[in-house]
């Protein structure tokens, strides 16, 4: 029979790796009082996860066969367990989507600043949330009037202006 | 004694003082709810303004800005995730669902209850143990720290949530990020790849951002749902009452969170977060029902939110009596003093004793002040429950990441907190033990930073004293809960039997 690898016992063995790395590392390091406290806590860390990970290698062996009984009594007593309104975790790819608008932000950032981006990603994000071009847009410039006065204006914070801004900036002298 | 407590009582209420409070109250809470911008950011601003005018007027409203700044990062750690500073991270663990059960008012004022409640009761410690104290407090060396330490990381990673092992995976995880950078004691770079960026090693809003407020908003747009479901049927000021109510009907666990913060609060170079969270895990572990524990139980906000404020007296007195901050806030209060010309020591009870006394009923007066102008923006702030999570993630996205890179002025920080966002949702979904991560974060430093100046200055024998030995047979005892609670069920059952056939 073909186990089954869940996604826990992935990331338990990707924390082994680090926990690895960690180790590897700190054994480079000349003197005791650097390699002594991440030494030992990888090597707890490694060894906590390895102990996890065969705990859950054996728990869904034992879940396998058990699984076809279990879907048909749920079905018939409905959804009984309360879902933790923490655990709102919406499918995969939904997250990686909303996790893209979030790095997508941060190049804009990179190219453009904050003041720009910020405007370009609410603008872009609720229109593509079907909002109307109205709301979308008096939402993208009160955002980003709001990051403005705040922070450029009353805390006198430096923000990231952006490489192609800089570019701009210098190539005009402004 | 009593002549200086009714001068500071004077001195407090005077109309100066009291419009500089209510001025500092009305930024600290606005600030306090901008993710990122915490205590000692704002307290760097007003810096600069403080030197050469009234130092009763300087100072008040320093603290004020200190401690309601915790006050205004609760709200949104409990409305929209996000927490404010790293004190109101324990907050969102059971703050944020009670806003998605629509329970966000009753949250609230169970958060503001406990934190007044916790603010003033910890001041009235302050004045009652001054004698008994400070005394102990010179006795406590670098074991005894290290120990403390230990104790708060294993209460928190075996007792607060899931499985135990996962727990102390996380608190070690949080450990290891701790040592990249520039170590303390020896000066040298670790895990830094040569890279001038990670000398100083990670910052703890870019841990918190990534780790706790972005993860929740991404899972909130992707699922596309409210906050909240529903409305609060019963209004919002009655449901604040009902959290009021809350913290009377658990007054037992609002005093042992007081107690908690204030001790471990008043102990110097630990830092508040350790007790804030030995408070919620000390709830947890002493709740009647600790399976609701993370899913919207009231218990998991009056514990660590009387804890948060009441170690703000215990701060205080540390910095003023002994001359040692706990804290970066504390670090920056005492520069102020000094720049004032007055030496905080030692001394201070004794030649500024109204002023020492004014400055901690200043601390009271804050959490009152801080906690009505949340009341009266009540209606208005538990709306937000209610707006759509893409409105919410929209505009919220660009206030962290500009906290975040306002924090230190570097963009690699937004680069770093995206980075620790994917590890975030893998936490979260496998259920590991985030707070045990942060703590481990927090703490590693310190906890490596005292480990060594303790074999250095006792040898490897170090913990060869009363109270090291005490706190450590405690981390024993929690580490080994699972053989003495299933000997005590062995114990038990064939008594329990016995009593059956009887």
């Amino acid at each position: 029979m073909k186990r089954r690898i869940t996604g826990d016992a992935y990331l338990l063995m990707g924390i082994m790796l680090l926990a690895l790395f960690f180790g590897y590392y700190s054994l480079t390091y000349a003197t005791l009082k650097s390699t002594l406290v991440p030494g030992v806590v990888s090597g707890l860390v490694f060894v906590l996860a390895a102990v996890q990970l065969a705990k859950e290698l054996s728990q869904s062996r034992k879940e396998q066969p058990a699984q076809k009984q279990e879907v048909t009594a749920e079905a018939s007593s409905g959804d009984e367990e309360a879902e933790s309104p923490l655990e709102i975790v919406g499918e995969w790819w939904q997250n990686g989507l909303v996790f893209a608008w979030l790095v997508g932000y941060v190049l804009l950032i990179y190219l453009f600043g904050f003041v720009i981006s910020t405007t370009i990603f609410v603008l872009a994000y609720l229109r593509l949330n079907r909002r109307s071009w109205v709301v979308s847009t008096i939402t993208a410039v009160m955002a980003a009037a709001f990051m403005y006065i705040v922070f450029v204006y009353t805390l006198r914070s430096d923000l990231f202006p952006g490489i192609i801004v800089e570019a701009v900036r210098a190539r005009f002298s402004l | 004694m009593f002549d200086a407590f009714f001068q500071a009582v004077a001195l407090v209420f005077s109309p100066a003082v009291f419009a500089a409070m209510f001025v500092g109250t009305v930024i600290a809470v606005v600030v306090g709810i901008l993710p990122g911008l915490g205590g000692p950011a704002i307290i760097i601003m007003a810096l600069p303004f403080v030197a050469g005018r009234d130092p009763l007027m300087c100072l008040a409203f320093m603290i004020v800005l200190q401690t309601a700044n915790t006050t205004g990062g609760a709200l949104t750690s409990i409305l929209i995730g996000v927490p404010g500073e790293s004190s109101n991270a324990p907050l969102l663990l059971d703050g944020f669902p009670m806003t998605r059960k629509g329970q966000a008012a009753r949250a609230i004022g169970a958060s503001l209850t406990s934190s007044v409640m916790g603010g003033t009761a910890s001041v009235l410690f302050a004045f009652l143990m001054i004698p008994f104290v400070m005394p102990l407090l010179m006795e406590l060396r670098s074991p005894e720290l290290f120990a403390v330490i230990l104790v708060g990381l294993t209460f928190l990673a075996v007792l607060t949530q899931g499985s135990p092992i996962k727990g102390l995976i996380s608190a070690g995880l949080g450990i290891l990020f701790s040592c990249i950078g520039f170590q303390a004691k020896t000066g040298l770079e670790r895990f830094t790849f040569g890279n001038p960026y990670l000398y100083d090693g990670i910052t703890i809003v870019v841990m918190l951002m990534g780790l706790l407020a972005v993860p929740v908003l991404i899972e909130l747009a992707s699922a596309n749902k409210p906050i909240a479901e529903k409305a609060s049927p019963i209004g919002a000021y009655r449901e604040l009452l009902s959290g009021v109510r809350d913290v009377f009907a658990h007054w037992w666990l609002w005093l042992r969170a007081t107690v908690i913060g204030y001790l471990v609060g008043v102990i110097p170079g630990i830092g508040g977060e350790t007790a804030i969270w030995a408070a919620y895990a000390h709830g947890k572990q002493t709740s009647k029902h600790p399976e609701t524990f993370g899913t919207g139980n009231v218990e998991g906000v009056i514990a660590p939110q009387s804890a948060a404020n009441a170690r703000a007296a215990g701060d205080l007195l540390t910095t003023l009596a002994l001359g040692i901050p706990g804290n970066s806030s504390m670090v920056l209060i005492m520069a102020a003093l000094i720049m004032l010309g007055i030496q905080p020591g030692p001394k201070m009870l004794t030649e500024h004793t109204s002023l020492s006394f004014a400055l901690l009923l200043i601390t009271a007066q804050a959490e009152i002040l801080g906690a009505g102008l949340c009341i009266l923006a009540l209606p208005v702030t538990v709306k937000i429950t209610r707006v759509s999570p893409h409105y919410l993630f929209c505009l919220i996205v660009p206030l962290v990441c500009v906290g975040v890179y306002v924090y230190n002025n570097s963009f690699l920080d937004l680069v770093v907190m995206v980075a620790i966002t994917i590890v975030g949702i893998l936490l979260r979904k496998f259920k590991y033990s985030i707070p045990s991560l942060i703590l481990g974060f927090i703490m590693g430093r310190l906890f490596e930073y005292y480990l060594w100046q303790s074999i250095d200055f006792r040898g490897p024998l170090f913990f060869m004293t009363p109270i090291s030995l005490a706190l450590l047979f405690v981390v024993f005892l929690v580490l080994t809960k699972d053989v003495w609670s299933g000997l005590w069920r062995r114990f038990r059952r064939p008594t329990m039997q016995g009593v059956g056939a009887k």
